[in-house]
């Protein structure tokens, strides 16, 4: 075997990088470099290979056939310790911390002296935290924290494990605006310390923003390697899924918006909390209505409510009016049988049941609406409504037997929404619906909902994303601590006024 | 679970009937300023109501009956009662309400020619609104037997139910009730052979078709109180909100001890309650509950008075609105009415009659 040679700047590199499953290539014959101190975008659809791709880097699987160099020697990395041994760290988008355990002691996981002075491990966490500009509570335990504050932790682990690679899979999907920006200094900060990062992402725009060049990758193969100044999001996207799909995405300022229909929806003073606070808003029947809103803007808790998941204050919780007559749900299945569908925005651990097929999962939906004859289990039935869903939504999967925990993220979320309106609902509300899916699933999506909101039912989209909530809502609210603080018609709405209401 | 229980534990958990609750002014009833940024025709105090017959705008302010012309208001009658309300038909005929307590019949000249002081055999208190019905009859809202007109604030307080909607046929001298009992019958509208009538205190619209049953509400519990409406060319009708809801109004309409003290300590024009307009003394309950940043009063902070008109389909959907917000001037519109291609609005809180264009659609330009 030769000796490799490789450029002096370049830390990472892949020659002939093949990963099979069973047979089935995830990744063919991919070369990758990764320079010094630079930062570079890895994007493609959900099964484009991407995570497969970077868990190769990070040693948590190996290669199938092709090489890999780390400074310019060959190594093959059999676990993450090995990774780590050569300066390379991921933060994965589902997070890896321990739950039971605090912020601090997660951080310093693995990197314990012989003794531990539980003060001391807590003042250290809270300096690096604020080094990082990142609002954790470094004593609160982890599995008290919300997604957005997860994500921080990991994103902090990795840096104060002085990673020289650093791999972030997706890791803005739920942060806010605001922890964002945070983010974005974090990762020049890291480039001016010399440090190489590769992110995933599914927001073109933060790669276009972030990167110094981009690798796009489509059905396990290398497309383009190039500078960003020489991507747009047409090309990248025309990359991506090999089609032009700008015109169905987002960037557009919506000119037609759907008349209001009935008010089918109305949340009157609503309060649950502290996180919900005297909150009204109405929704309409043939319409998209979107909400936007930082996280902890009590969007979410709002619509949980309303769909029975969690309950409002006992005492003066105020009014949920559906067709102008107060509900008032102890389980979700008396919203579903009143036809209230919630779309979760945590679908690995809400969404689906993961080592069920899709046709089962979606037969699950179709069960917990059939009141009287639940329980009388139909294999035919499954695989009738399975298939019928399946193709409606366009589930690309080999089977419909395969497990849904086996899918790319855009499936499981069709599957997740599969499963809600097999129950045909009249109010569907969306949590964050193209979170962690890949743009080709995102218009599917996208066109799913516009099809609902053309039949008339009343549609809800709540998005952290504002160029999603601009392209796909009719209307739009904005909420702010815990109440909607001001409504956009969305062909009047610019990014900068929705931002400010979400933000002053 | 029997009734009184219900009642018992909404009380005590804030729910169901006790659920101190506001619609929330959200889709069609977005706030805009257009009422404010209204053309202000002229300035008439006491003005009150006007109506359209196709050719002239007539307007009621105090004692005196106006017809419109130019940007000046004529003086057509004076009576030795105020007016309480006006309806205009299109060949000419005028109807007014003096004090509430009479109908009058008047004809171009203006010239009294049929008149009435009871409705459907009971005598007519607090006659608020009229509308003609065909070429023989009129209908009328009689808010209250308890308060005359000018106390409507007076009937909310003490939970009014005795208002009255009937039909009089000036032709045949017959008077029949539509509905009674009502909690403030405020506005009535003839249109698509229906009768609709305003219940203010419920916050919604009644109906009936002839003679028949009252049908259900079509419209949506509305977060203003509604009053007059007037025609609209493009469809459906134009609707006014007096006033509006707030939860400091709903709280106090809850609580009955303190409410009978205000009203016995406490001058009406400062009561918590809601007002045609605000602001004009330090005493008086703050507009908006004070919610003021840097020396500014929110325009969206809840309301003691404002100014709201809504346009809602002939299926009782609101399509549009119109609104004064807190930080404006326009608030208290108490009539409106198509006329010459413009909507004519009083803001009888700022003793103003305002012009808002249409476009072809009828919608505001």
């Amino acid at each position: 075997m030769n000796a490799p040679q490789t450029l002096p700047d370049v830390v990472l590199e892949l020659r002939d990088a093949t990963k099979k499953y069973g047979g089935v290539p995830a990744i063919e014959s991919v070369n990758f470099t990764l320079r010094r101190g630079e930062i570079h975008a890895l994007l493609g659809e959900n099964g484009a290979g991407k995570s497969t791709l970077t868990k190769i880097m990070a040693g948590v699987v190996p290669l199938s056939s092709g090489q890999m160099l780390v400074e310019g020697k060959a190594v093959e990395l059999k676990t993450p310790l090995d990774a780590r041994g050569h300066g390379i760290a991921m933060v994965f988008q589902e997070t890896s911390l321990v739950p039971t355990m605090t912020v601090a002691q997660n951080l310093f996981l693995g990197r314990e002296k012989f003794y531990n002075r539980l003060r001391g491990v807590y003042i250290s966490a809270q300096q690096f935290l604020q080094s990082l500009n990142f609002d954790v509570d470094p004593t609160a335990s982890v599995a008290l924290l919300g997604a957005a504050k997860k994500q921080m932790v990991e994103i902090a682990r990795a840096v104060l494990h002085d990673a020289r690679i650093i791999i972030f899979d997706e890791p803005t999907a739920s942060l806010t605006p605001e922890e964002k920006k945070y983010f974005f200094d974090l990762v020049f900060n890291l480039k001016e310390r010399g440090v190489s990062v590769i992110f995933i992402s599914h927001a073109l725009e933060e790669a276009l923003l972030l990167a110094d060049r981009i690798t796009v990758l489509r059905d396990g193969q290398h497309v383009v390697t190039d500078d960003k100044a020489n991507f747009d999001r047409a090309r990248i996207i025309q990359a991506m899924v090999g089609r032009d799909l700008s015109q169905t995405l987002y960037g557009q300022t919506k000119t037609a918006v759907r008349k209001q229909g009935e008010c089918v929806l109305s949340v009157r003073n609503l309060r649950m909390a502290s996180m919900v606070k005297n909150n009204s808003l109405s929704v309409f029947a043939g319409q998209v209505t979107g909400v936007f809103g930082l996280v902890g803007s009590g969007r979410t808790e709002t619509f949980k409510v309303v769909a029975g998941l969690i309950k409002r204050d006992f005492f003066h919780g105020g009014e949920v009016l559906l067709r102008g007559k107060p509900i008032r749900y102890r389980v979700a299945r008396q919203a579903v049988e009143d036809g209230i569908a919630y779309i979760t925005e945590d679908r690995k651990v809400e969404g689906f049941f993961e080592t069920m097929s899709i046709a089962q999962n979606i037969y699950m939906g179709l069960l917990g609406k059939l009141g009287h004859i639940r329980g009388v289990v139909s294999g035919a039935k499954a695989k009738e409504v399975g298939d019928f869903w399946s193709k409606l939504l366009k589930v690309r999967a080999i089977s419909q037997d395969v497990k849904v925990i086996e899918l790319s993220g855009g499936n499981q979320q069709k599957v997740v929404i599969a499963k809600s309106l097999v129950q045909n609902p009249d109010v569907i509300i969306f949590d964050e619906p193209t979170r962690g899916v890949d743009v080709g699933a995102i218009a599917e999506i996208h066109a799913e909902i516009n099809r609902l909101a053309d039949e008339g039912k009343a549609v809800v989209v709540i998005s952290s994303y504002l160029p999603e909530v601009m392209s796909i809502s009719d209307r739009i609210l904005v909420a702010r601590q815990g109440k909607v603080v001001t409504e956009f018609a969305a062909d009047q709405a610019t990014q900068e006024a929705i931002m400010y209401a979400a933000i002053h | 679970m029997p009734n009184p229980i219900q009642r018992w534990f909404d009380l005590l958990l804030g729910r169901g009937t006790a659920a101190i609750t506001v619609p929330i002014m959200d889709g069609a009833i977005k706030p805009n300023r257009v009422l404010d940024d209204a053309a202000v025709v002229l300035n008439l105090p006491g003005m009150d109501d006007i109506a359209s017959d196709g050719q002239h705008l007539w307007i009621s302010a105090g004692t005196v009956l106006y017809r419109l012309d130019g940007q000046e208001a004529l003086e057509v009658r004076r009576f030795d009662t105020p007016i309480s309300a006006l309806a205009a038909h299109a060949q000419g005929q005028l109807a007014v309400a003096l004090g509430g307590r009479e109908l009058q019949l008047l004809d171009a000249s203006g010239a009294t020619v049929a008149q009435t002081r009871a409705l459907g055999g009971r005598a007519l208190h607090s006659a608020n609104a009229l509308a003609f019905e065909g070429g023989d009859s009129l209908l009328v809202s009689d808010g209250s037997e308890q308060f005359g007109p000018d106390q409507w604030c007076h009937d909310l307080m003490q939970h009014g139910k005795t208002g009255k909607v009937g039909r009089w046929n000036w032709k045949s001298g017959n008077s029949t009730l539509l509905a009674q009992g009502l909690a403030y019958a405020f506005g009535v509208l003839a249109t698509s052979g229906l009768a609709r009538w305003s219940e203010s205190w419920k916050h919604t619209l009644g109906s009936v078709r002839g003679t028949g049953a009252a049908l259900p509400a079509t419209v949506a519990e509305l977060p203003g109180y509604p009053s007059r409406m007037a025609q609209a060319q493009g469809g459906g009708f134009w609707l006014t909100c007096f006033v509006c809801r707030t939860q400091l109004v709903e709280f106090v309409l809850r609580e009955d001890a303190y409410r009978l003290r205000m009203m016995q300590e406490v001058h009406p024009s400062q009561w918590v309650a809601p007002a045609l307009s605000s602001g004009k003394s330090f005493l008086e309950p703050l507009q908006g509950a004070g919610v003021k940043a840097m020396g500014v009063l929110k325009p969206w902070a809840p309301p003691r008075s404002y100014g709201l008109v809504l346009r809602v389909a002939d299926d009782g959907r609101v399509l549009s609105s119109l609104h004064s917000q807190v930080d404006g001037q326009h608030h208290g519109i108490t009539a409106v009415a198509e006329h010459a291609g413009a909507l004519y609005l009083v803001s009888k809180g700022s003793a103003r009659l305002l012009r808002v264009e249409l476009n072809s659609t009828g919608d505001v330009a």
